[in-house]
């Protein structure tokens, strides 16, 4: 059985909740540390059955079944072009509702929740090799490293096309 | 509640008002002068309420559009307008641009309707007078208003009791007040809102209460006074039938539940099943079996019971009455006539019938263009039809019904038919047929080329049909939605299409299929028959490039799945030889699938896959299992697609003549598979089995050595299948299944430990023949090696008294007759010509109608019977008894008919045709008892 987190859509700390904030999911994909804000994830779940589905486009990575949903899981390594890590014991399936469609993303492993202020994020810098600019919605500076923050519309439109 | 809420909220009731209005219109122009007042008024409050409203919101074109039609349907109520085709014309226009206004409400107020208008207002003008004083009237009473609104609760019973009083005040009197309120200056729109439903409710009770009255009055006419006054308290009560309005999508959601817990459910029986089969056997070995699981039992059939109805009842919410669509075709026959210069009249029956909405939805289009199709083609013009003999105006008949689990829809006419030779001359010119295959086809298959792509009948092409692009694409929607299509015709008398449909689209019955470590599921819809191959009648060959299945003398395109889904996770090229054939029809074109396990059949659940899925050509969507685990659901429509383009130019070079476009002879027995043990499994034909009963293995009686039963205050014999067959071992469960059957008069028991399935199997090949007593032969059925229980043979064996002395009776008249059996079965063949010469009969057997003919052709003083199956390939029954009667040498050769169902339809076609009796196959005393019978009467004739 799949452990099931769910993350608060609100934040019980009230300072939290103002504009000048915001909520970052950070997760790993290969090396590349990845934000997404909590606003657009509904939950994180231990990997489960993925059904692999035919002809589909290969950075579709297949279907799994959440609590009587069939819900399509984006594997990102192939949608960014980074190799996939043997070992998936660590992984996770980030559940982000899109424009009411609940579509999963396959992660190496899920780090924390960062809340950083508004101000910190730097908009698409050119130093960011790893991902295609198109997914890009801000870079966040740590001390230590630099997150990608996504844009998690943007990412699940273009497996459309 | 804010503006767009009300707004939504505004649309949707205009929708409700607008709904039937069409039809409405239409029998008040049926009704002409001889108006129904209440029928006038039903029109004029919904365009009246959505006028109010349309005011309120400042919706202005809809307003002033409803307001006119108002003012004209005021008219006719108060019978100064006779409704004819022109003035209703304009209220069915007016009716359907407000439609189309409510369905585009943002820009409802940049729509020009002056054009409109005016012709509304030309209508009106024709008499001036009465407008200036419904005028006139709605300037006073201001006051009046104000009290309704501050009184509101009493104005009810008020204007009830107003209306018992003077009913011929009341129409003009709800069309003043409601002017009025909207006159109020000053007011805030939360009271003009209130004050216009109070004034609608009040409206409406007005209408139920002197509606009762009306009938009170007619009941009698004595106590008039004390009637009405009972009438108006009981319409101030609230109304007794309550609704609710609920959006789709919750329901849709509530579906999806329900599905789930289905599947919980399946998962919890099986859970449970699995327990008690282990507790059953710590029983045997003399465990003391705990009695929990006899609880669990109970529990789960509570549970397996609620879940059920629940479901039941959640689709019953989605479903729709059918004549929401029935409705809308008054009126495009009523244009069509007009536009054909034809006298058409619909009849609709079974508006109630009610299937899923989402197939209520999907079958507006094909219907309208079958409704289309009948009155273009089918009905003839008034000329045509009296030089014909029939009356001016044809009728068209819209009939729905439920039949064995399925909606039916029927379009009936009564016009010129369709001529099947014209169609199949026309299906040779467009190079849909080729000339033997169209000589070969019979005059049912030939009327339903209309649904051959391409194909068009009308001789000049018309705006309403023959474009050339309909029936098929008619037959391809209706099969989408997991329904059929056939049309039957009698040139001249008129055409019946029958359209069959599914209940429901949520729930489907598939099959469940491996491929490699992956499972599918395909609806049993598109499933023909399950194929094992045997390398002779049926086996795969090699075209070209392409694989064929060679199925009975036809060949199908083969498709392995496993290379079509593209299956990267093992790679191992596995056996092309092991595997399991699924063959499908979906549309016109039939082909077999290769796949390596058939699973299992299943009712799934269907879940809509993800935008990034949803428009992949092979999968219809996706379901999830009982363990879990999601599952594809395959397209066989776009597999088929898929396969057009590989074997196209193999098949047409390589095999010319020898494909023959969905002709497939079936020989499908119903059997009931049992077993003795789990190493012994049989099988009896359904047909000869009168009932099933289960019963307490301790109510079986010894007889002396012979088992029997009391039931039914007499005793029944049993019959132990291990007295006659030979078996490993025999299962001695606490209960079992007695099959019931007749044989020579008597009935007999035959005992079951197990029953497992009733199934429909094809036994037309694949079945070895073996000289075991009591048994017919043995074959494949669901993966098993099964025995064919032969229950006469066994019988004779059990029971061999029995037949001494019927036997004895009969032989007087025993006659050994020349038989000649044509039969596609090798099964059925060899079984039927060891019988008979059993009985001493000489038989000739051949595999076809087209080698009988032969034979009898050329040797017609050899035979002094002809047998013959119904479905076989080259040359079927039917056809070889009416080329046997048109021949005058065999004017006096008794004919029977074989078949594994012998339905009234087919049974009918047969007599037609000629043959003199009907049989089962597997009912010998039957078919011996015909048999004799027919012979004496040959041999009477002759002598006589």
């Amino acid at each position: 059985m799949s452990a099931t987190k769910t993350l608060p859509t609100e934040s019980a700390d009230p300072s939290l909740a103002d504009n000048a904030s915001i909520q970052l999911v950070t997760f790993r994909v290969h090396d590349v540390m990845l934000a997404i804000d909590i606003e657009h994830v509904q939950e994180i779940n231990r990997l489960m059955d993925v059904t692999p589905v035919p002809e589909a486009s290969s950075m579709i990575h297949g279907v799994v079944n959440l609590r009587g949903d069939v819900v399509t899981v984006i594997n990102p390594h192939r949608v960014f072009d980074l190799p996939e890590d043997g070992d998936r014991s660590a992984g996770r399936n980030l559940i982000l509702n899109i424009r009411g469609e609940r579509i999963g993303v396959l992660v190496d492993s899920v780090s924390d929740i960062l809340t950083v202020s508004r101000d910190e994020l730097s908009a698409r810098p050119q130093n960011v090799r790893a991902i295609d600019r198109r997914f890009i919605q801000s870079v966040y500076l740590r001390s230590e490293d630099l997150v990608v923050v996504l844009d998690p519309v943007g990412l699940v439109d273009t497996i459309n096309d | 509640m804010d503006e767009p809420d009300l707004l939504n909220e505004f649309v949707a009731e205009a929708r409700e008002h607008l709904g039937d209005i069409e039809i409405q219109l239409l029998q008040i122009e049926a009704m002409g002068e001889a108006i129904n007042d209440g029928l006038v008024n039903t029109v004029f409050r919904a365009i009246h309420s959505v006028k109010g409203a349309a005011g309120f919101l400042g919706l202005t074109q809809i307003n002033g559009v409803s307001h006119r039609l108002e003012n004209v349907l005021g008219k006719v109520r108060d019978k100064k307008l006779i409704p004819d085709p022109y003035n209703v014309d304009v209220m069915l226009k007016a009716a359907d641009r407000l439609k189309q206004l409510i369905e585009s409400i943002e820009s409802s107020n940049e729509t020009d309707n002056t054009e409109l208008c005016e012709r509304l207002d030309k209508i009106l003008d024709e008499e001036v007078a009465s407008v200036a004083t419904a005028d006139e009237a709605s300037e006073d009473g201001e006051a009046e208003t104000v009290v309704i609104n501050a009184e509101s609760e009493e104005i009810e019973a008020e204007a009830a009791s107003e209306s018992v009083e003077s009913e011929s005040a009341r129409p003009s009197e709800s069309r003043k007040s409601s002017a009025k309120v909207k006159s109020i200056p000053g007011k805030s729109n939360a009271v003009k809102k209130r004050v216009e439903s109070k004034l609608d409710d009040a409206t409406e009770l007005l209408d139920e209460a002197q509606g009762k009255k009306q009938s009170a009055k007619a009941a009698t006419s004595a106590s008039t006074s004390d009637s009405s006054t009972a009438s108006v308290r009981r319409a101030t009560a609230p109304a007794p039938e309550s609704t609710i309005r609920v959006g789709v999508r919750v329901l849709d959601r509530l579906m999806n539940l329900a599905g789930e817990l289905v599947l919980s459910r399946n998962q919890l029986m099986q859970a449970i099943a699995g327990a008690s089969q282990q507790n059953q056997a710590m029983a045997d070995q003399g465990t003391a079996a705990s009695n929990r699981v006899g609880n669990l039992d109970a529990i789960a059939a509570g549970l397996d019971q609620v879940t059920t109805e629940l479901q039941e009842s959640i689709m019953q919410t989605r479903m729709q009455p059918i004549g929401n669509v029935f409705n809308k075709f008054p009126r495009i026959i009523r244009d069509l006539s007009a536009s054909l210069g034809k006298q058409i009249q619909l009849r609709t029956e079974g508006n109630e019938v009610e299937t899923d909405k989402t197939i209520v939805e999907a079958i507006a289009d094909p219907l309208t263009h079958l409704i289309r199709n009948s009155c273009d083609h089918g009905v003839e013009t008034p000329e045509v039809r009296t030089a014909a003999g029939k009356s001016a105006s044809g009728t068209v008949i819209l009939r729905a019904y439920h039949q064995a689990g399925k909606v039916m829809i029927e379009i009936i006419d009564d016009g010129a038919g369709i001529d099947p030779n014209r169609l199949k001359s026309r299906a040779i010119e467009k190079g849909i047929l080729d000339a033997d295959a169209a000589a070969r086809m019979s005059d049912r298959e030939a009327v339903n080329l209309i649904f051959a792509p391409g194909f068009s009948t009308a001789a000049v092409v018309t705006d309403v049909s023959g474009r050339g692009v309909g029936m098929d694409v008619v037959r391809t929607n209706i099969e989408k939605i997991g329904g059929g299509v056939e049309v039957t015709s009698e040139l001249g008398q008129g055409s019946t299409v029958r359209i069959t449909l599914p209940l429901t689209l949520a729930i489907v019955p598939s099959m469940i299929v491996g491929v490699g470590d992956r499972r599918y599921a395909l609806p049993q819809s598109s499933i023909v028959e399950l194929v094992q191959t045997d390398g002779k009648e049926k086996c795969i060959q090699r075209a070209n490039q392409a694989e064929v299945l060679r199925l009975r003398g036809t060949l199908l395109p083969l498709v392995r799945l496993r290379q079509i889904l593209g299956n990267p996770c093992d790679s191992s090229e596995s056996d092309l030889d092991d595997c399991q054939l699924v063959v499908v029809e979906t549309g016109h074109c039939k082909f077999a699938m290769a796949v390596d396990r058939v699973l299992d059949s299943e009712e799934i659940v269907v879940k809509p896959l993800g935008r990034h899925l949803s428009n992949l050509p092979l999968l219809a969507g996706s379901t999830i299992l009982g363990d879990g685990r999601v599952a594809m659901i395959l397209d066989t429509a776009g597999i088929a697609s898929r396969i057009d383009l590989a074997t196209e130019s193999a098949s047409d070079e390589d095999l010319p003549g020898e494909r023959q476009p969905g002709e497939v002879a079936q020989d499908v027995q119903r059997m009931v598979l049992l077993s003795v043990s789990n190493r012994d499994r049989f099988a009896v034909s359904m047909d000869i089995v009168s009932r099933i009963e289960r019963v307490e293995a301790d109510r079986i009686e010894m007889l002396g050595e012979r088992p029997a039963m009391q039931y039914r205050g007499s005793t029944l014999p049993l019959i132990s299948i291990d007295e006659v067959v030979k078996v490993s071992e025999v299962d001695r469960p606490k209960q079992v299944h007695i099959i019931v059957f007749r044989v020579y008069g008597r009935e007999v028991g035959l005992i079951s430990p197990h029953l497992h399935d009733i199934c429909d199997s094809d036994l037309t090949s694949g079945v070895q023949m073996i000289r075991d007593e009591g048994v017919a032969g043995i074959a494949v059925i669901q993966e098993t090696s099964t025995r064919l229980l032969d229950l006469y043979g066994l019988t004779k064996v059990a029971r061999p008294d029995w037949f001494e002395v019927t036997g004895s009776d009969d032989e007087q008249v025993q006659r050994s007759a020349r038989i000649l059996v044509c039969e596609d079965s090798t099964f059925f063949r060899t079984f039927l010509t060891r019988t008979l010469a059993d009985e001493g009969h000489k038989i000739t057997s051949v595999e076809n109608g087209e080698l009988g003919w032969c034979e009898l052709a050329e040797h017609p003083d050899d035979f002094d019977m002809l047998m013959t199956d119904i479905e076989m390939p080259e040359l079927d029954g039917i056809e070889l008894t009416r080329r046997v009667r048109a021949d005058g040498r065999f004017d006096e050769l008794p004919i029977i008919a074989l078949s594994s169902l012998a339905d009234e339809e087919s049974t009918a076609r047969g007599r037609a045709a000629g043959v003199d009796d009907y049989q089962v196959k597997m009912n010998k005393p039957a078919l011996l008892a015909s048999i004799q019978s027919l012979i004496a009467k040959k041999m009477e004739t002759v002598e006589a």
